[in-house]
């Protein structure tokens, strides 16, 4: 038996199955052991109990076990989104990326914990309870007793099943940050391809002209051989892209000689922590080292970016959220009349960040506040497109010319819960989304990469942006990256 | 005969109306009196004619099993998203062709925010910023065809209907189908340029017709597929509209020409007494005849409209734009122009003009669904009388179209077909009852009825030699049973008894193959020239 399974990248796992060096069933015992191991952490809801490893090993991913988000409809699975709401309702079909998934021999090991319907930072928020960071977790004390670092969020239970080993990838879904921002906090590679790359359908949506499903992985190999997996246009989704997308084909080695690294300059805010900006400043040398051109951009709609998103975010919640009123599925309230019933089963299905959003999003869309502020917000959303549209053009027709940004991905490493709950879900949110949401804004792809461990032991990542749909360029410098680091990843020990 | 019916029911009408004459005479008063005349403009929603519904494959069927018809994105289950059914766009270019309007290259679709317990994703998916088509007109009849009205058209949109609510008071439960939850609807806004009953009937019938024959709608009102808003207001001589209140789901002409009247009589009468209309939501009471205001909806209703994230811009082409690769999930105008059938308006006219109907035989064809067929029956037979063509639909067509259910477009039968049939007919070849009964079977057969009459060997004589000969053997013969037969003969007018029987025997003797048209003549010339011989 070859040890430490739970660390290896799924390409690695692959091989080893592929030579018989190690069985299915030996895999499908290294995470599920895992998984009990690190249970305290609360990274899954729902943990699906077939017998696994006996017959299906058909397939590219050859029976690999992965975690799903659980806002991903899966047949016969229970997809609560972290909420009452939806605690019983068990989906007829497959999300379109599940289906994808599982078509190429894909196991799924279980449904990952997240704030509810997906609205947070921290993965704190959920009706099933926090999600809690595997880094510095004293496994050997009770929960009480850790003074605990939170994963970011929303999907928190998807990078926590990913860094620990429970499983060797996991999906996430990234509407301003929620795939990159627990990636980074958790050390993990975490990648939200362009908006439109990969299908929504089956995605319970959040903010739809944002929601991004994105992955969750060990190595930058493995965040591309699931991205080609995922990737090409979906009848069920009128909003996926029409054109195919080349797959991304990685070599051995990257170089990065030919790339132009942009730095945006409205990236650098007085609260970026030191180590991070660092770690920045580093990496950006590192790029010039390698022979790449490093040069200085300005994206300048970037500081309205987070008040228009919370606006736009917003206003799709409140619509969104319209359909739980308890009758075809949900929790069902009841009352003398529809309108009682309905208020009752929304006041005990819903918690509070998603009711502040229903009301903030019902808010803007009144018929007096659409043209101030919804209304504004998506022409600055088109400003913020531009931004973008503009660095990454080539010099000849006015633009910077960049290939990729460089960027931090969160202010700071992971706070502990304790400080995180000093502040309101909005205020954290618009703290931990600062770097991440203009990706969402403009349907750039982006990936987070951890860089090192900081002096308190938490991982620190960085954050790459590309032009729509350059997802090749994008995982290329991502793996570049990757080499040149070397991050160590989470090393836990249960033996003593 | 039938003349007497018509005094009988003219006589009923002036006795019905009659009852309802003070008030509808002392509204006018009021009216005239005020200077008060109505301003009427309507919403029109038409369910279209589509195999599936507007954003989700699921089938658009009337009277299916209850909640039989509903897909999980009917259902609004979490995850799913709508997709775009494009038969429901054709539908809708369609209609914004027909009733000329501008259509919007670009149209969006937004999100209408209410909680119904029959509208499952407490929205409905409407375009209300740019819709698919605005700005047109439409002309319909008026006074029996003596006169022409048009109509501004002010936007065509396309929307989903929602399910059915069913309350039962006993129980105080409320049951939901969503059979029709997601069908495609067809929205046509109307400015408020009609002025009564008369025009505004006259208007959703021709409206009625022409979605019929655009395939866009089949327009049945008592199933709910063609349903009218109607929005009133009494303008003062100043010609300013006055607070109109708008009474909701109308399905049946009759039902609008009754809540015009009402609306007009209340609200003149409100206005008399010196109170000021409400702005309101009116629902009609078709048992009690009267409109009741609909207290539960919120007068000031934010429907909180937004663009509909999950689904893009409604792109269409023409010629110049199309793509050109093969991908043919486009829409491109100029195609639809060319397949587009004759629109009423346009039919009516080549009937009258060109085919030699008067208005109500075309208004007839035009109603049953027949004028196209018509028209195509006379254009590849030209020589076909139209009078027996008209009474062929008008009767033979009519009984079959009744009894089998088929449209003249599904019937199988080609215009073609049918004119060579008919032309059989004229030539008499066949009989009436022959071509009807060959029609009927040429419904389920793949051979034409021409062919049907051919394998059943129902060709007539017409050699007329052939025929004077099976005369004279039938007069012979029946002169031989009975010398006396033709002793009463009056040779001016032969006796018609006499004539029936010959007739009679020669059918019999030429096995059916004699066609009474034919005979009956002869048998009356050999009869006047019997002296001669």
């Amino acid at each position: 038996m070859v040890s430490n399974i739970v660390n290896r990248t799924a390409v690695e796992v692959l091989k080893l199955l592929q030579e018989g060096t190690v069985s299915l069933p030996e895999v499908y015992a290294a995470c599920t052991k895992r998984m009990q191991q690190v249970k305290d952490l609360n990274a899954f809801i729902t943990t699906t109990n077939h017998e696994k490893g006996q017959d299906i090993s058909q397939g590219s991913l050859a029976g690999l076990p992965f975690g799903v988000k659980d806002n991903y409809c899966t047949k016969g699975e229970k997809t609560t989104c972290a909420s009452n709401m939806l605690k019983q309702f068990v989906p007829s079909y497959n999300a379109t990326v599940v289906e994808k998934l599982c078509a190429a021999g894909g196991t799924i090991m279980g449904k990952t914990n997240m704030d509810e319907f997906a609205m947070g930072s921290g993965s704190v928020d959920s009706a099933f309870g926090a999600v809690k960071s595997p880094w510095k977790y004293d496994f050997g004390k009770s929960e009480d007793e850790n003074d605990w670092y939170i994963t970011g969020g929303s999907s928190g239970g998807s990078a926590v099943a990913v860094a620990t080993g429970s499983c060797f990838f996991a999906l996430g879904s990234d509407t301003g940050g929620s795939v990159r921002s627990p990636a980074a906090l958790c050390g993990t590679v975490g990648l939200k391809p362009t908006y439109g790359a990969l299908s929504r359908h089956g995605l319970i949506s959040l903010a739809n002209a944002m929601d991004t499903p994105g992955i969750f992985t060990r190595s930058v190999d493995d965040a591309a051989l699931f991205f080609n997996i995922m990737s090409g246009h979906d009848p069920l989704d009128s909003t996926s892209a029409q054109h195919t997308t080349p797959n991304v084909k990685l070599a051995e080695v990257e170089k990065v000689k030919d790339l132009v690294i942009g730095i945006p300059k409205e990236y650098h805010g007085p609260q970026l922590s030191p180590e991070i900006l660092d770690a920045w400043d580093w990496m950006a040398g590192k790029f010039s080292d390698a022979g790449a051109k490093v040069v200085s951009v300005s994206l300048p709609n970037t500081m309205h970016s987070i008040q228009c998103y919370y606006i736009l975010s917003s206003g799709d919640v409140a619509s969104n959220m319209a359909r739980y009123d308890g009758i075809e599925f949900g929790h069902r309230g009841s009352g003398s009349s529809f309108s009682e019933m309905l208020a009752d089963g929304r006041t005990a299905g819903f918690g509070n960040t998603v009711k502040q959003r229903i009301l903030a999003g019902n808010y803007f869309l009144l018929k007096q506040n659409y043209t101030k502020y919804y209304e504004q917000a998506l022409k600055i959303r088109r400003l913020i497109v531009n931004d973008f549209r503009a660095v990454f053009a080539g010099n000849s027709t006015g633009g910077s010319g960049v290939d990729l940004l460089l960027t931090p991905v969160s202010i700071s490493t992971a706070a502990r819960y304790s400080d995180f709950i000093q502040a309101n879900n909005r205020s954290r949110c618009a703290e931990h989304d600062i770097y991440t949401q203009p990706a969402n804004m403009s349907g750039v792809p982006g990936i987070s990469v951890p860089i090192k461990i900081s002096k308190e032991g938490l991982p620190v990542s960085l954050q790459l942006m590309a032009d729509n749909f350059n997802e090749q360029t994008l995982l290329r410098a991502a793996k570049f990256i990757e080499q040149e680091v070397a991050f160590p990843g989470l090393q836990l020990d249960f033996t003593s | 005969m039938l003349t007497r019916i018509r005094c009988c029911t003219r006589a009923a009408h002036r006795y019905l109306s009659s009852t309802q004459a003070d008030t509808f005479d002392e509204w006018k008063k009021y009216a005239d009196e005020s200077n008060l005349s109505p301003m009427i403009g309507l919403e029109i929603h038409a369910q279209i004619n589509s195999t599936a519904k507007l954003f989700s494959g699921s089938e658009n069927k009337f009277m299916a099993p209850t909640n039989s018809l509903v897909s999980n994105y009917d259902a609004s289950v979490p995850g799913t998203l709508p997709v775009l059914n494009k038969r429901c766009v054709e539908a809708a270019v369609y209609t914004a062709l027909a009733l000329n309007c501008k259509l919007n290259m670009q149209s969006q679709f937004d999100r209408k925010h209410y909680f119904y317990a029959d509208t499952p994703q407490g929205y409905q998916i409407t375009q209300q910023r740019c819709p698919i088509a605005v700005n047109g007109t439409f002309s319909f009849p008026l006074s029996s065809g003596k006169k022409v009205k048009t109509i501004h058209i002010q936007q065509i949109q396309l929307e989903q209907d929602s399910g059915k609510s069913l309350h039962d008071d006993e129980t105080n439960h409320t049951y939901i189908d969503l059979n029709r939850a997601n069908v495609g609807l067809l929205e046509i806004v109307t400015s408020p340029g009609l002025t009564g009953a008369e025009d505004t009937c006259a208007f959703v019938k021709e409206l009625q017709m022409t979605l019929q024959l655009l395939g866009a709608c089949d327009g049945k009102m008592q199933e709910g597929q063609l349903r009218v808003d109607l929005n009133l207001s009494m303008s003062g001589k100043d010609e300013k509209p006055g607070t109109r209140a708008e009474v909701k789901n109308i399905s049946g002409i009759s039902h609008l020409k009754d809540v015009i009247e009402y609306e007009i009589k209340r609200q003149v009468q409100i206005l008399n007494d010196g109170g000021t209309v409400e702005q309101e939501t009116r629902a009609y009471d078709s048992v009690k005849k009267v409109t009741t205001s609909m207290r539960d909806k919120e007068e000031a209703q934010d429907y909180r409209f937004m663009p509909e994230p999950n689904l893009p811009p409604l792109t269409l082409y023409n010629d110049e734009t199309a793509p050109k690769n093969t991908d043919r999930n486009f829409i491109n105008v100029d195609e639809l122009k060319r397949k587009m059938p004759i629109i009423p308006g346009r039919l009516r006219e080549i009937l009258m003009q060109r085919l030699g109907l008067q208005y109500k035989q075309a208004e007839f064809l035009l109603e049953k669904q027949l004028a196209s067929f018509y028209r195509d029956v006379l254009y590849c037979a030209p020589d076909l009388s139209p009078t027996l063509v008209y009474n062929w639909m008008r009767i033979k067509l009519v009984a079959l179209q009744h009894t089998s259910g088929f449209t003249a477009s599904e019937s199988g039968v080609t215009a073609q077909e049918l004119a060579d049939l008919l032309t059989m007919e004229q030539n008499h070849l066949i009989n009436q009852s022959q071509s009807k009964e060959a029609f009927e079977l040429a419904l389920t057969d793949v051979r034409s009825p021409v062919q049907i009459v051919k394998d059943n060997d129902w060709i007539g004589i017409i050699d007329m030699d052939v025929i004077r000969g099976f005369c004279d053997n039938a007069i012979a013969q029946l002169t031989d049973e009975n010398p006396d037969f033709l002793k009463n003969l009056n040779q001016e007018t032969p006796h018609t008894v006499i004539v029936r029987q010959i007739v009679g025997l020669v059918l019999k003797l030429s096995q059916g193959k004699a066609k009474r048209k034919l005979v009956t003549p002869v048998v009356i010339s050999i009869l006047k020239n019997l002296d001669s011989e």
